[in-house]
């Protein structure tokens, strides 16, 4: 067990170092193979009225006059050892993990995602819960009535969820349940939850349902067909000529199995949503990873958008590898397979 | 005398489908006294399945309308509430399944499915005492190291030992009848002894009643007092084994008798009862198809008869003739992977195997799973690619041919695969399958394909306009005939058949193992014959080769082997045969109990 977690762990590593070499390439080598030399370089990550001091202060600053070799190398020894930038008058330091400085605030990228990640975490954490419990639940409920009313009902309102983009169902539930009968608060509000955890659920209430829906219905459908499934396995059947109740052979004997590929989905699912909600986090104007990275495409702000991307690659696989340990613990099977 | 563990009266179930309703059994009642042994022997959609899953009560919830008396120990279970038929199954009556691979949950342990089982039942009980009891109940099923092995999971146990294990899940509450349904229809010969034995061993040991399902009369042969035989959902013979298996009176009992493959027939007896047959007039009802496929006989018979003299004296002929497939010294490697430091260790599949092929002569190829008679037949047709020897086809060496060189050889090596439910593609029909061969093989005139395909459908007893059909249009031995078109579209030399009939009843093996012996006779084939059972092998095939652990052990005529056989492993395999006289099974049980002593004291 502990040589799979071990080797998953590794693979996990080089995973991320690929990762690495592949949103380099996207800001620095496709831009260049595009035939833009190191000064258009540097001037798109000026901004907007880029004066030739500042572009040389860019080019000298991420080396882009160097060879993609060593430009790799520097950029990769700054995410692991941190870098300094030396301005002309004095010195910068850049902690690990750093991923250069913000343009338009002139600010490190590292503390700004550090900021913004609570914000992102308790809405990925929060929906999460809910549409697992709804969605499994009324995926299980729905297979063992199959073809009843409950089934039609949840599989229609299901086909609702997954084709109603949020920002539909976002604002509608904005419009009706905080302008028109104002129970919860407006988009926008959001107060940690170590300050005020009431204030911090009340506010998150509306994004977490609408969020929720969305997978809710996926995860409904998904656990509906691994259930319909599973029912009709023989093992289920050696479990009723057992003599079990009907409630342990269904959660015992068919969730069990039934669960498997939903664990692998959700490791994929919440490991990106923790890389920011995005339209979620437009919709209700919430100050997370999602958003941040939306302004900064809007600003040209290539620091930063580089650094979400990468945050997000590590989410997905971290939770990946959270994934395939739990698999193994899951499914008896991988282990010796592996 | 008692009263009967189990009564069954005027059962009935039908299944609602979209044609109407259909009735899986129709009016069977029969007893089981307690203690006894009761055999119910049928094909596949006789019903004997849907009454033993109704002695369960496991019709309810489905869509099923059973209606007659079940009497299980006193309560009547088509009347009974659901809470209490719960507290009966495992307890009062238990039943194994078949297919041993499904029937165990994949993601607990056996230990935990089996104290589950207990726990059920004895809601006081703790789990020291449930796992005492699966301890002790896996040890009397013949599991070593019960007390360890009681935390593997299913995937860790062989096919026999989960089988096992699904006995031992049934003895757990020590039921007053248990209910074995083709518990070893995917199982070795040996293994299928060792279990049967077990059953016996169990029944008078713990007076346990049983009832035995299967399609083979073979396996009920020596453990079962009564025998009822069922078709289309009605009970047509039944009766004290002996009787019945030695003078049976309904025609469908002595079609299905005639129908099990007897290690103690031999080739030559079984072809000239089957050419005597043919012999015969065709009757109104076989039809024109089978009148053409008569006469493409009588030329074969002819030809054959003036060649060699009767068909027993075969392989001496040919053996004048260069062979058609010559292996030397193959050996098959793969890397197992394991051991603590994750290193690879060398594992032989087939290891240092040597024969000759004539052309006409049927080599078959028998051994348990994991003999690795499978793999040696792959390699002959290079699907596997052997890791040292040689493969030598019509005198050229093809061991290291690349693929690009060997595709028109393809041509003349083909194979029927074992499973005949998953080895056509559902979503392609038939007509395709089988003429994708002629496709490959440079055949564009679509035309032409769709007549080839209609002339051989008709050849293997189909129709010409099952052409446009699905394979989940036909049944196993349909869809077997439909895998022998697809091998033989292309007119193939050597045709290599693994296990083709074991997915198969026996009544539907014996048509199928006709249909490849007129065939070979026909269009000339060689055939490599592998199956695990004896008796198959034994019936189609002129030499036979013994596989053990990737090995040949013994290679001889088949009557030799069968007659005489040399290795101490063949004579195993011999005694595990199942027979059909009663009296001979018993006498063959204690043969095996001998050999096990033996075997344990040395």
């Amino acid at each position: 067990m502990i040589r799979y977690i071990l080797r998953r762990l590794a693979a996990g590593v080089v995973l991320l170092l690929v990762v690495t070499m592949v949103v380099f390439a996207i800001f620095f080598l496709v831009p260049r193979l595009a035939g833009i030399d190191s000064d258009g370089l540097a001037a798109r990550y000026v901004g907007k009225s880029p004066s030739p001091e500042a572009i040389a202060a860019v080019k000298e600053r991420l080396n882009l006059d160097e060879p993609i070799t060593v430009q790799y190398g520097e950029f990769v020894s700054g995410l692991v050892m941190g870098t300094e930038y030396d301005s002309g008058t004095d010195v910068i330091h850049c902690d690990a993990p750093c991923f250069g400085y913000s343009f338009k605030t002139n600010t490190e990228v590292w503390p700004q995602l550090v900021d913004r990640l609570p914000v992102t975490g308790s809405l990925a954490i929060g929906a999460a819960v809910i549409w697992v419990v709804a969605g499994v639940s009324i995926g299980v409920l729905s297979a063992l009535r199959r073809g009843s009313l409950l089934d039609r009902a949840a599989m229609i309102t299901a086909l609702a969820g997954v084709s109603l983009p949020i920002f539909f169902t976002g604002l509608v539930s904005l419009a009706l349940l905080s302008y028109y009968w104002p129970i919860f608060p407006p988009g926008g509000s959001y107060t940690g939850i170590t300050e005020n955890p009431l204030a911090w659920a009340h506010a998150l209430v509306l994004p977490w349902v609408t969020l929720a829906f969305l997978y809710a219905a996926m995860y409904a459908r998904l656990t509906r067909a691994g259930m319909l499934d599973t029912m009709g396995e023989d093992f289920i059947r050696t479990a009723r000529a057992k003599g079990l109740p009907e409630r342990t052979v269904v959660t015992k004997h068919g969730l069990r199995a039934a669960l498997t590929p939903i664990i692998t989905i959700f490791g994929l699912d919440f490991g990106l949503m923790l890389g920011g909600a995005v339209l979620t986090e437009s919709t209700f104007s919430l100050p997370g990873l999602g958003k941040f990275a939306v302004d900064a495409i809007r600003g040209n702000d290539l620091p930063v958008v580089l650094g979400v991307t990468m945050l997000t690659a590590a989410f997905v696989v971290v939770c990946n590898l959270i994934v395939d340990v739990l698999y193994a613990w899951v499914d008896p099977r991988v282990r010796v397979g592996a | 005398m008692t009263d009967p563990v189990v009564s069954v009266n005027d059962l009935r179930i039908t299944f609602p489908t979209l044609e109407g309703r259909l009735t899986a059994v129709d009016g069977v009642s029969f007893e089981v006294p307690a203690g006894g042994a009761v055999g119910i022997v049928g094909e596949s959609g006789s019903g004997k399945s849907a009454t033993s899953l109704a002695l369960m009560g496991l019709h309810r919830g489905t869509n099923a309308e059973v209606t007659g008396d079940i009497t299980v120990t006193g309560t009547n279970i088509n009347t009974a509430s659901d809470h209490r038929v719960r507290d009966m199954r495992g307890n009062d009556i238990a039943m194994v399944f078949q297919d041993p691979m499904s029937s165990l949950h994949p993601q607990y342990t056996i230990g935990n499915q089996l104290i589950e089982a207990f726990k059920v039942h004895r809601p006081g009980s703790s789990v020291a005492d449930a796992r005492k009891r699966a301890v002790e109940s896996l040890d009397r099923v013949g599991i070593p190291n019960a007390a360890q092995r009681i935390n593997s999971y299913p995937h860790e146990f062989s096919g026999g030992m989960r089988q096992r294990a699904l006995i031992a899940m049934g003895l757990m509450c020590e039921p007053t009848v248990l209910l074995a349904d083709e518990i070893t229809t995917a199982l070795d010969v040996t293994v299928q002894a060792q279990i049967l034995d077990l059953l016996d061993d169990l029944r008078s040991d713990l007076g346990m009643s049983l009832i035995l399902v299967s399609h083979d009369l073979a396996v009920v042969a020596g453990s079962v007092d009564e025998v009822l035989v069922m078709q289309t959902g009605s009970i047509v013979e039944r009766g004290d084994v002996r009787d019945v298996l030695s003078s049976p009176e309904h025609p469908y009992t002595k079609t299905l008798l005639a129908a099990v493959p007897r290690v103690d027939v031999s080739r030559a007896q079984r072809r000239a009862q089957v050419r005597e047959e043919r012999r015969q007039p065709i009757s109104e009802e076989q039809g024109e198809q089978a009148k053409r496929a008569q006469r493409a006989r009588r030329r074969a018979d002819a030809e054959g008869d003036a060649r060699l003299g009767g068909a027993a004296a075969k392989p001496e002929k040919s053996e004048a003739d260069a062979p058609l497939l010559s292996v030397r010294n193959a050996r098959m490697r793969f890397k197992v992977r394991g051991g603590l430091l994750g290193g690879a260790s060398d594992f032989y599949a087939v290891d240092d195997v040597s024969f000759d092929l004539y052309q006409g002569e049927t080599l078959g190829i028998v051994g348990e799973s994991g003999s690795g008679k499978s793999t040696l037949s792959r390699m002959v047709t290079r699907l596997l690619n052997p890791t040292s020897g040689q493969i030598v086809f019509e005198g050229r060496d093809i061991t290291r041919l690349p693929e690009r060189k060997l595709r028109p050889l393809r041509r003349d090596i083909q194979m029927i695969f074992q499973n005949p439910y998953s080895s056509l593609n559902p979503r392609v029909t038939i007509g395709d399958s089988i003429g994708a061969g002629l496709r490959v093989q440079g055949e564009n005139d679509t035309k032409q394909i769709q007549r080839k395909v209609q002339e051989l459908l008709e050849r293997v007893g189909l129709e010409a306009s099952h052409y446009n059909r699905f394979p989940h249009a036909f049944s196993g031995g349909q869809r077997q005939r439909i895998a022998i078109a697809r091998a033989l579209i292309l007119r193939p030399k050597l045709v290599i058949c693994d296990e083709p009939v074991s997915a198969l009843d026996v009544s539907t093996q014996d048509q199928v193992l006709r249909l490849l012996d007129e065939l070979q006779d026909d269009f000339d084939l060689t055939y490599i014959f592998v199956a695990h059972d004896l008796a198959v092998v034994r019936q189609v095939s002129d030499r036979v080769a013994v596989m053990r652990k990737g090995e040949v052990v013994e290679l001889d005529h088949s009557d030799t082997v069968y007659e005489s056989p040399r290795h101490d492993y063949t004579r195993e395999l011999l005694t595990a045969a199942p027979v059909l006289d009663p009296v001979e099974a018993r006498k063959h049980r204690a043969q095996r109990a001998e050999l096990r002593r033996q075997s344990t004291a040395a």
